[in-house]
């Protein structure tokens, strides 16, 4: 007997500033379309990705097993999927429509999403049916796969959670917030805006340990008991998954994080709650905290990462880049200041041509793909710096030219790309 | 030990901009030029009398008993390594680069006293000697077109032209291995790996060392990573300082939390930095820790200034040099591979540093003008973006 089929259908959700589309976004060290793949075909799904709806209806027609319909901006987990199938074939009753109740992890990634609240749960567009339950085609994938809300039933996808509470920054005379990091495998979000892909993957750590330990479980359970302490920072530096060819400087320090194949860690260097890349080079001193390294990456000297999200090919140089997202092959120096936090109010970013909140006090900013911040400049955040955005120093904030009348030991002061005595300078020039 | 001056010695007058002193006084790895290419030949077990050098050239000891070696019959002889070996990456600036599949040195072997370097490269018989054995691999910015590294000499097999400040800067940490190797490994307690440290070096338990020369009376503080570098006589290294592939000359005094790369400090400097890498840093120049020097051109080769014209360097990071004496306060930037002068004093602008206060009610959001923190309300009365929008309207409401 065939596999039931799922439908991906398309719409026309792109990621700004990458302007790619949804299913070419970023998760861990692949696309969310792979992830997609890969949780369909865990659940016991044969998935297909139809051009439109009028395909995916006509070729639904001729299926004689309950099917599914999700937009292809839905990333799910193999676990929900798998738990959802499970769970909507027991009820019998179609349609049945995905839901997840708000926990730590769904209200981690929740903002700016368009999905249905109802109560104390969120809908999402994923949907079990049949043949008979099909509405009317829709150019508009969105428009007919809520349709099947007004009759279907909410299945409510059981999930399990460990949340980890971290006080975050207090500042002022406010009351310090905490941050609730959720670690569950069963998770389903719609990537509308460069933030899902953000906080996705900062919370991907978990959801890619729980794989791991249930396709390994006995490795796991020795790298843990060898440990030979009940102390969880010890068990951390065991639980460390390293691909083939990793060469580690035996001064470098890793804690419960995944490393892929051919990954270079050099001297001093620190990886904590990590995602690394293969390929990627990390410098000395470096140090990811809860951060996922793209593929091929270079992350150089003295840098400090920490709940930051990068796409393959970059390059990051920075002393401290915190909450932001680097797109591919984009490149940030070492004197670029990311701001990542607002003093009062929460950040907002640039969402459906006006602005929204994130709901978040503490966020940095995207680079697009390509782009280059190469110079010592501060940006607020929540900005979004275009693919292919070239930064760079004013040119008369550089001393490039050296006068050749230069007096020893005479004070001098950056001035017009030169030095020039001090005193002599150019008023609101720097 | 063998006496020095020895060795014959061509003097073409050569001066290395900024510093302007003459090349063979330029102090490197605890000694002069002169005497550091003075101290290889000896080590090299070859008679420092059949030896004849510019006064800008310098081969390690291996090089030199491999040149011997190979020299069978009559000389003169020349030392020429294959032009595809690492040291190619040294000769950028160089006043004569490869030529037939080779790169030539200005060292000769049984060359008679008095000939003229013009005439010795005519006369002398290049004798082909093999180049570095062992290579490392340095990880450059995913910019620009492949490769994304640079394979540098790794091992004692060392010879160079030092024609440029740049050459300083690339020669000092090469010729790292070979001192060591020389130096022999010194067991110490502590974090101390593959190292020749001296008897009175004072190193906290917690600093890091490895493939690295430490002479006398080097204190190094807690939190320290010392890699691949050679520490002068009476260097201070505050606590977490970090040092990697550099040269630090005698008395260099670094300050907490500074991380050198690719450094190198001609000595009794006082030096701190964020991050500085592939700089050379002339005698008691003092550094503060805001002072940047632009390594980097988004993968573009980055071009240095020699007597008056732009010379491509052949590298992609490159940083820059500063003359003797020089004191760089706050906020100099600098671009990649301009040479500061010799006492170049640089401070604050006037309107960078904040003199002066206005005397505002508490919670007013405060900025930077022109020396003052003036409320940003008056500084930019049109603009007010949203970052800023309610924190002023807290502050007018608690008015």
């Amino acid at each position: 007997m065939s596999r039931p089929k799922a439908f991906i259908l398309p719409t026309a959700t792109r990621i700004a500033p990458f302007g790619d589309p949804v299913s070419e976004a970023y998760f861990t060290d692949e696309t969310v379309r792979a992830s997609q793949l890969r949780a369909l075909r865990y659940a016991g799904f044969e998935p297909v990705a139809p051009a439109s709806v009028a395909e995916a209806i006509a070729a639904a027609q001729a299926e004689t097993q309950p099917m599914l319909f999700l937009l292809d901006r839905v990333f799910l987990t193999e676990k929900a999927a798998r738990d959802f199938a499970k769970q909507a074939r027991k009820k019998k009753r179609l349609p049945a429509a995905l839901a997840l109740p708000i926990n730590a992890s769904v209200e981690y990634t929740l903002p700016l999403q368009d999905v249905l609240v109802d109560h104390h749960r969120v809908v999402h567009d994923v949907v079990l049916t049949d043949a008979a339950h099909l509405p009317p085609p829709d150019a508009d994938a969105v428009a007919w796969i809520r349709r099947f809300r007004e009759d279907a039933l909410f299945v409510d996808v059981l999930m399990r959670e460990v949340v980890i509470e971290a006080p975050l920054p207090v500042i002022g005379e406010r009351k310090g917030a905490v941050l609730r990091y959720p670690l569950t495998s069963t998770l389903v979000v719609s990537i509308e805006h460069w933030t899902h892909i953000l906080w996705l993957n900062q919370i991907a750590f978990g959801v890619r340990w729980i794989e791991l330990m249930r396709r390994r479980p006995l490795w796991a359970a020795w790298r843990a008991a060898t440990a030979f302490s009940l102390d969880a920072e010890r068990i951390l530096m065991r639980l460390v998954s390293k691909g083939r060819n990793v060469r580690v400087h035996p001064t470098a320090t890793l804690m419960g994080s995944i490393i892929g194949d051919n990954v270079t860690i050099g001297p001093h260097v620190t990886v904590k709650n990590s995602i690394v890349g293969a390929g990627t080079t990390l410098l000395d001193h470096s140090a990811l905290v809860n951060s996922v390294v793209g593929q091929n990456n270079l992350i150089t000297e003295n840098t400090f990462m920490v709940s930051t999200v990068t796409y393959p090919d970059a390059t990051v140089g920075n002393y401290k880049l915190q909450v932001s997202l680097i797109g591919r092959g984009a490149y940030v120096n070492a004197w670029a200041g990311f701001v990542d936090a607002k003093f009062v109010g929460q950040v907002a970013v640039a969402h459906k041509g006006g602005l929204a909140s994130t709901e978040r006090q503490f966020l940095g900013s995207v680079v697009g793909h390509r782009a280059r911040v190469a110079a010592k400049v501060l940006i607020h955040p929540g900005r979004e710096i275009p693919n292919d955005a070239l930064i760079v120093m004013r040119p008369d904030e550089v001393v490039s030219t050296i006068p050749a009348d230069l007096v020893p030991d005479r004070p001098m002061v950056r001035d017009g790309g030169t030095l020039v005595p001090l005193g002599t300078e150019k008023k609101g020039n720097p | 030990m063998v006496p020095f001056q020895q060795m014959a010695v061509i003097e073409t007058g050569a001066c290395i901009e900024p510093f302007l002193d003459p090349v063979g006084q330029l102090p490197l790895l605890g000694l002069s030029f002169h005497q550091l290419a003075e101290q290889e030949v000896a080590a090299s077990g070859v008679d420092p009398r059949r030896i004849i050098r510019a006064d800008y050239a310098i081969a390690t000891a291996a090089l030199i008993k491999e040149l011997a070696d190979r020299a069978q019959g009559g000389g003169p002889w020349r030392l020429t390594v294959p032009a595809d070996s690492a040291l190619g990456q040294l000769s950028p600036g160089r006043s004569e680069q490869a030529q037939a599949g080779t790169l030539p040195f200005d060292v000769f072997l049984d060359a008679p006293v008095g000939a003229g370097l013009e005439e010795l490269r005519q006369r002398a018989k290049p004798v082909l000697v093999s180049g570095p054995a062992r290579l490392f691999r340095r990880e450059l910015a995913r910019l620009g077109p492949p490769p994304h590294h640079q394979d540098l000499p790794d091992d004692d097999r060392i010879a160079a032209h030092v024609e440029h400040w740049m050459h300083l800067l690339w020669l000092g940490p090469l010729l790292v291995p070979a001192l060591r190797r020389r130096r022999g490994t010194t067991w110490r307690r502590g974090q101390i790996h593959r190292s020749w440290v001296a008897k009175s070096a004072k190193i906290h338990p917690t600093a890091y060392v490895e493939d690295s020369v430490v002479e006398a009376d080097v204190q190094i503080g807690a939190g320290c990573s010392i890699r691949q570098s050679y520490l002068g006589p009476g260097s201070r290294l505050g606590d977490f300082t970090k040092v990697v592939r550099s040269v630090m000359g005698p008395a260099t005094h670094t300050l907490a939390d500074g991380t050198f790369m690719y450094v190198v400090s001609l000595g009794e400097g006082t030096l701190t930095n964020l991050l500085m890498r592939d700089v050379l840093i002339g005698r008691r120049v003092f550094l503060t820790t805001g002072v940047i020097f632009w390594a980097d051109d988004l993968g573009r080769e980055i071009f240095v200034d020699q007597r008056g014209a732009r010379l491509g360097s052949g590298r992609r990071v490159l940083g820059g040099a500063v003359g003797h004496g020089s004191v760089l306060g706050a906020r100099t930037i600098v671009a990649p591979g301009v040479a500061l002068p010799n006492r170049t004093t640089v401070v604050m602008r006037r309107d960078e540093g904040v003199t002066k206060i206005e005397n505002v009610p508490p919670g007013t959001p405060l900025c930077w003008d022109d020396a003052r923190l003036v409320p940003y309300a008056q500084l930019r009365a049109d603009h007010v973006p949203d970052e800023i929008a309610s924190i002023l309207e807290d502050s007018r409401a608690n008015r």
